[in-house]
């Protein structure tokens, strides 16, 4: 929806003028950031730390051993796992901290099972651990301190290699009157301030360390007109990572970048903090709405992840030393044997918190996402009708506009799954209530939407009107459940309703509350047919500090803002989606859209993109922030088709439409202040490939729960980068123009005006790919050069699979139930296929708890396509049966018989005759699977 | 080829139009497309792209390119499902529709396989009948005003281009007279100067008296001479006027006073002088017609001149009866030229907006033209809206701030075929980052004129309804009683 500044004050929107651009001036650069100055002013060189190798302590599952800065003195804390699934998870804090450090929590999904660790070796200077059964070993190196990771005799990654450790040790503030310790109230956060201290096995507090010189800025920071009080003084901590062999790494969203991260010298590290940025740009580092600190770097046969558990902000510097080198010049260091080994440097700098770090060792890219999966989560199964199409506008004004847009899908026979009601819709932006003059009668509207197998979104942002006749803010006040100010009242800030005040989200009463609200008894108006967009959740507050809350503001449990800017949004997410799973009675699955995320975000529903904008950079940068999403493990994401600012033209919006139908969230948005563009404004002639492109989506549909299964599952992302699947082809380690829509298309979409034709890179020695329109094959590897018209969307299956479709345009996903299927088997080489289809009934939770699905298994060879189950927990009765069967890659074969191998449950089934058809020669039959 | 026979649902269908006649057709066939249906022979796409067996009709899997094979069944993308609707009125939805859960045809055939739906066909069509017979009687009231608008428009368009004729020939007659009456004030006021020049009041005129006066006050030295201090002195004489009249010298006598400065001064030092009240008394009606005209147009009308027999103005000193006469001659050749030149303006000003009025676009029938001159207001929630057709439209605050303009009329913007359907206003005031503001108005058929709607559909975009009967069109006989079937 909405980028705080858009119509609001005056005095703020003044500078941006009618230009249309970030205004960098309002967000800090690493220099303006003090720990971020502070850190990177720190060069690579021998680190002050030493590991303390005879401190080590072996438990049954974590080894630890105490670290001390030789300057300081300060001794921390080291903590090594080896996680089941080649997962191996560090820990650094404060030995005797003054204050215990936050701990992000409800990030994991538990405490992740551990194997048992043993000293391999040991020599002076050096200790061999072992770490489980993958063959891992760690070696810790006593001074200067260091960790290097090893399968078998090859180096993985390297810690601290460059010394950059960073520890900034709590002081007492040296002026005469030290802060107040946190309020440390009871019932606080699993890890809270007042439990954590002393709860390691710590000796006694070290000597007072020597201070360091004090630089402007240490206890007090000043950006633009705000002052971050900082009464805990610096307390950050960073860590160096080395990637031997590594060229390329991905990750760490939200940005507006490409898919492969670049070097960050010479300029500013990405930054993660959550920020409500206004009209972003694309290519740079800035901090967007969302954060999931997780790198991943691959090179062929080796995929790894580093996953930086911290909330606070955070600055990601990357290195290369074949950065700026040509690839001759590569080349030659090669031929003359002086190169280097390429090698990719991370550096992680955060504000606060403790160092947390998650090495996933892959070997395979989808290890590594799995291995990120079973840490914080998968990707929530949306139901079936969120994988339709979205439209949405800010706003649809009342209920006659609203029936007047859907009247319009009907007319001109689009299909249509959910309209969106932007803030507009509230009365007086007070959420969960209905502008009584636009919305008289919204349980009419939702039941009429209801009645043509549709449903509703509404916004509920997490910005509460100060207002003493709003009964939220009055419940809220009296529950004492907002956010507090450094000096304990209510934090109240500026945003869409003018004063309002902050939940304080991460209290897990307040969590309760609001989950309730959602109750059809306490949302007014609300059916089973309305759907929650949480916006504005980093959280935007208009009158903050880089249009986000002040770090000194106090959440649950006395833990200041800055400890976890970048989880708050996630706690809305979750908070609204344990609303609609309540309201069902724990049936329903829920859809909740937000704007902000963290790591685990993807257990709570969709995320977009954001406030984009018309422009075909826009729309080229969609592709490469969705596939960095969907790496970490936000899979169910996509960007406003169309732009929210600005208005395309209809070449952009045809083409962004094409794009958006091969994205995983589908949905069309636009700002208040552009021109209406609903698709039939369009001429009839764009309108019709509107319509063929929302056509092929819901087509479609079956291969994207299917492949939203998968993701479910496995953890392994919907839209995919092509290394995913072909790790050992480097052409493809930095494309991000095309993607693979789950293992089996392959999708390039236009993104230029005027485009003649596209080069599509078909990846795979030895495989070929089908035309997914003309059924035409093309032999890989090849860059194919493919002619495009203003119809054209270039989409290719791979040879090899078998991809279920629903052929039957209907109007919305719900109107497809107990359709029939429509098999398209791609042929290899070798005449043989597989593929699969997962259903279930698409909303409910039964699949899980009752095994209620269907999960099928698909296999051709030699003439015979056999159906069979590929999961034997899950059994349905479904309407749905099998109508046709696309064979590419042949002629008119003999024959073909398909076989269901007799099992319990099914359908009958026969010989399919073959018939020559729309699709030219198909089995044509009727049968169950 | 003939492939192996279907698995799936043949399906004749019997619908019941009315109870007593009963038709066999395919699901999904209109009546007029039955002959194509023929169970006695393989099915030919209507496309004729190719042909299948009979059987192969409606067996819910699709063959035809143009998904004619299945026009009972969701099978096909292309396809049409026919319903019958009795008691209502036939539709054509898309096959795709077929069994979708969803109501599409009133008798509910679109969902056989589902049996979503009843049959409301008989309650739908009697609820449309009564409505359309509410809508015809509207209409009709509405097409009678309108009739009656027609002929008054054509009336009132009549005398208006009778009284433009008339306007036209009196501005012929004005231009004529005009130079004569120049000639005549011309030589009328050459006598007349030459005679001010020769006369000389014997004794001083009470306005001489009241000169001296005044100079004896302000001469605050009482030197016999004022000065440029002595007159800053009084603040009310401030003015680069009279400074400049007081001449190089900074200093003037008695006589020179009255001569150059007492004319200047008199009213700023005796602002209540008798004679102007009487003035601005004397022709109230003709100074507010002047103030109207003053809104409509920039063109200023010259202050009009005390007329003949209304006493002498009192400023004017006593002359003997030549002189007199020769005054009172040329005051009445400039009255008279005065006369002239307003009666022009004023016929012109008529001319022009009755070109102007006669020039507008007010529908073939020039129906719409008693909207032209009047306006129109709306209440929402939030603003007033205002539109003046033909003229412009805009919006106010409800709660207070500045009115804005929604655009200025710009032409007739209804589709093709329908071209007086619509209004468009453009060129109102400009959006933040966006256009300038413009209106459609769309017109609809009623009984009354009202605006009826006022919306935003896009930011900065709006849409107003005017109800109004000139937008009623003439029901064919019989209409509300035609139904299908």
């Amino acid at each position: 929806m909405a980028a705080a500044l858009g119509r609001w004050p005056l005095w703020l929107t003044l500078c941006l003028g009618a230009s249309l651009a970030v205004d960098r001036g309002n967000f800090k650069s690493c220099e303006q950031s003090g720990f971020c100055r502070r850190q990177r002013r720190i060069q690579p060189g021998n680190s002050p730390y030493q590991a303390l190798l005879e401190s080590l302590q072996l438990g049954p599952d974590v080894a630890t051993i105490q670290l001390v800065n030789e300057v300081t003195q300060v001794p921390l804390l080291l903590e090594l796992w080896g996680l089941t699934g080649n997962v191996t998870r560090l820990r650094i804090q404060e030995l005797s901290p003054l204050r215990p450090r936050y701990r992000v929590p409800d990030v994991l999904l538990g405490d992740p099972p551990a194997e048992r660790l043993e000293v391999t070796g040991r020599d002076e200077g050096t200790l061999e651990l072992s770490l489980g059964p993958g063959g891992h070993r760690l070696l810790v190196t006593e001074r200067p301190f260091r960790l290097d990771l090893l399968r078998q005799r090859e180096l993985l990654c390297s810690v601290n290699a460059r010394g950059l450790l960073v520890f900034e040790h709590q002081r007492r503030r040296r002026d005469s009157d030290p802060p107040k310790d946190p309020p440390g109230e009871e019932g606080a956060a699993q890890e809270g301030p007042e439990d954590g201290a002393g709860s390691t096995q710590s000796d006694k507090p070290a000597e007072p360390p020597a201070e360091p010189e004090e630089e402007p800025g240490a206890w007090e920071e000043t950006f633009k007109t705000h002052t971050d009080s900082k009464p805990y003084g610096p307390t950050s901590v960073g860590l160096d990572f080395s990637l031997p062999g590594f060229e390329h790494v991905y990750g760490i969203p939200e940005h507006a970048e490409s898919l492969r991260l670049r070097p960050t010298e010479g300029g500013d590290p990405y930054r993660l903090y959550n920020l409500d940025v206004f009209q972003y740009e694309v290519f740079t580092p800035m901090a967007l709405y969302g954060s999931v600190p997780l790198l991943l770097a691959h090179r062929p046969r080796l995929s790894l992840g580093i996953f930086w558990l911290n909330a606070a902000e955070t600055w990601v510097d990357i290195g290369s030393n074949t950065a700026g080198k040509t690839l001759f010049g590569k080349l030659l260091d090669y031929m003359q044997g002086g190169g280097e080994t390429p090698q990719t440097e991370v550096r992680w700098m955060s504000e606060s918190g403790v160092i947390d770090v998650f090495l996933l060792l892959g070997p395979q890219p989808a290890d590594v996402t799995a291995q990120y999966g079973r840490l914080t989560g998968t990707q929530a199964l949306p139901p079936l009708f969120s994988l339709g199409y979205h439209q949405s506008r800010w706003n649809y004004q009342d209920e006659a506009d609203v029936e007047a847009v859907e009247r319009g899908f009907e007319e001109h026979e689009l299909p249509l799954d959910v309209l969106w009601l932007d803030i507009e819709h509230a009365d007086g932006k007070r959420y969960f209530t209905w502008d009584p003059a636009k919305f008289p009668n919204p349980r009419g509207m939702l039941e009429r939407l209801a009645a043509r197998k549709r449903r509703m979104v509404s916004i509920v942002d997490p910005h509460i009107k100060v207002d003493g006749g709003y009964r939220v803010h009055t419940e809220l006040r009296a529950r004492d459940l907002y956010v507090k100010t450094k000096d304990g009242n209510d934090y109240e800030g500026w945003c869409w309703p003018g004063s309002s005040a902050y939940p304080d989200f991460t209290n897990p009463e307040m969590r309760e509350w609001w989950a309730n609200m959602f109750a059809f008894d306490q949302y007014e108006g609300s059916t089973e047919a309305l759907y929650t967009w949480n916006d504005m959740n980093e959280p935007s507050v208009f009158s903050g500090p880089e249009v986000t809350m002040h770090k000194d503001a106090r959440h649950f449990g006395g833990w200041e803002h800055r400890e976890l800017h970048n989880i708050y949004g996630l706690y809305v997410h979750k908070a609204t989606a344990e609303g609609l799973i309540r309201r069902s009675g724990g049936r329903l699955r829920p859809f909740v859209l937000s704007r902000a995320f963290f790591a685990g975000s993807q257990r709570y529903g969709a995320v977009w993109t954001g406030d984009n904008t018309a422009d075909w950079e826009h729309l080229r940068i969609s592709i490469p922030m969705c596939l960095s999403f969907g790496l970490a493990g936000l899979a169910f994401c996509g960007a406003d088709v169309g732009g929210f600012f600005q208005n395309p033209g209809p070449e952009l919006q045809v083409r962004w439409y094409q794009a958006g139908a091969f994205q995983p969230f589908f949905r069309a948005h636009a700002h208040l202040d552009t021109a209406r563009r609903e698709p039939w404004l369009l001429s009839p002639e764009h309108l019709a490939l509107v319509r063929a492109a929302l056509r092929r989506r819901y087509a479609l549909l079956p291969t994207w729960y299917t492949a939203f299964y998968h993701c479910h599952r496995q953890g392994i992302p919907v839209m995919r980068p092509l290394w995913m699947e072909f790790p050992d082809d480097p052409h493809t380690f930095a494309m991000d123009d095309q993607y693979l829509l789950d293992r089996v298309l392959l999708v390039h979409p236009v993104t230029e005006p005027g485009a003649r034709g596209v080069n599509v890179y078909l990846p795979g020695e030895g495989e070929v790919w089908y035309n997914d329109e003309t059924h035409e094959q093309h032999r890989a590897p090849q860059t194919l050069y493919v002619p495009v018209t203003l119809s054209t969307i270039p989409v290719f299956q791979r040879g090899g699979t078998v991809i279920p479709r629903q052929d039957r345009p209907r109007r919305s996903t719900e109107a497809m139930k107990g359709d029939p299927f429509t098999l398209y088997v791609a042929l290899s080489p070798q005449g043989t296929a597989q593929g699969d289809l997962y259903v279930d009934d698409g909303i409910s939770f039964d699949y899980a708890t009752k095994n209620a699905f269907l999960h099928r298994h698909f296999h051709f060879a030699n003439g015979t396509l056999t159906s069979s189950s590929a999961d034997p927990r899950g059994s349905m009765s479904s309407p749905a049966w099998l109508e046709r069967v696309v064979i590419l890659g042949v002629g008119r074969p003999e024959s073909a018989l398909l076989t269901t191998h007799g099992e319990r449950g099914l359908g009958g089934f026969g010989v399919l005759g073959w018939v020559f058809g729309i699709l030219g020669w198909v089995l044509r039959g009727v049968l169950g699977f | 080829m003939l492939p192996p026979p279907p698995l799936l649902l043949l399906l004749p269908l019997v619908v019941t139009g009315t109870p007593e006649v009963t038709v066999t057709r395919p699901r999904g066939v209109a009546l007029s497309q039955l002959p194509f249906y023929d169970p006695s022979g393989p099915f030919r796409c209507l496309d004729g792209s190719g042909s299948v067996a009979f059987a192969w009709v409606n067996d819910d899997y699709c063959d035809c390119q143009d998904g004619s094979d299945e026009p009972g069944t969701p099978a096909c993308p292309n396809g049409r499902f026919h319903c019958t609707n009795a008691g209502h009125r036939p539709r054509s939805v898309p096959a795709a529709h077929v069994n979708d859960g969803v109501c599409d045809c009133c008798d509910g055939t679109d969902e056989w396989g589902s049996g979503a739906c009843e049959n409301t066909c008989r309650e739908r069509g009697r609820q449309e009948r009564e409505e359309r017979l509410r809508s015809a009687a509207r209409a009709r009231e509405g097409f009678a005003l309108r009739q009656r608008l027609v002929q008054e428009a054509a009336e009132a368009k009549r005398e208006k281009e009778s009284r433009l004729g008339a306007l036209q020939a009196a501005r012929r007659e004005l231009q004529a007279r005009l130079g004569p009456l120049r000639a005549a004030k011309e030589a009328a006021e050459g006598p007349e100067r030459e005679a001010r020049e020769r006369h000389r009041p014997r004794e001083p005129t009470q306005d001489e008296a009241g000169a001296a006066e005044a100079f004896a006050e302000l001469d605050g030295d009482g030197d016999g001479r004022l000065t440029l201090e002595e007159l800053r002195a009084h603040p009310e004489l401030d003015g680069a006027e009279i400074e400049a009249a007081l001449g190089s010298g900074g200093s003037v006598d008695s006589g020179t006073f009255r001569e150059r400065l007492w004319g200047l001064v008199r009213e700023r030092l005796r602002p209540q002088s008798p004679p102007e009240e009487e003035e601005e008394e004397e022709e109230p009606e003709e100074e507010e017609e002047e103030e109207e005209e003053d809104e409509e147009g920039p063109e200023q009308v010259p202050p009009v001149p005390p007329q003949e027999g209304e006493g002498p103005p009192q400023e004017e000193p006593q002359f003997d009866e030549a002189t007199q006469a020769l005054i009172d001659a040329a005051q009445r050749a400039r009255d008279d030229l005065a006369a002239a030149e307003r009666e022009l303006k004023e016929a012109e000003d008529g001319i022009r907006a009755l070109e102007t009025e006669l020039g507008m676009d007010f529908g073939p029938e020039g129906e719409f033209s008693y909207l032209y001159n009047q306006c129109w207001e709306l209440s929402t929630s939030e603003y007033l809206y205002r539109l003046c057709p033909f003229q412009r439209v805009t919006q106010r605050p409800k709660n207070g701030g500045a009115e804005t303009s929604l655009g200025l009329w710009g032409s007739w913007a209804g589709p093709e075929g329908d071209k007086f359907g619509a209004q468009k206003y453009e060129g109102g005031t400009g959006c933040w980052q966006g256009p300038a503001r413009a209106t459609t108005v769309s017109l609809r058929c009623g009984a009354g004129t009202a605006l009826r709607a006022a919306l935003e559909p896009s930011r900065c975009e709006y849409l107003l309804e005017l109800e109004t009967p000139a937008a009623c069109r003439e029901l064919p006989a019989g209409h509300e009683e035609h139904d299908e079937l």
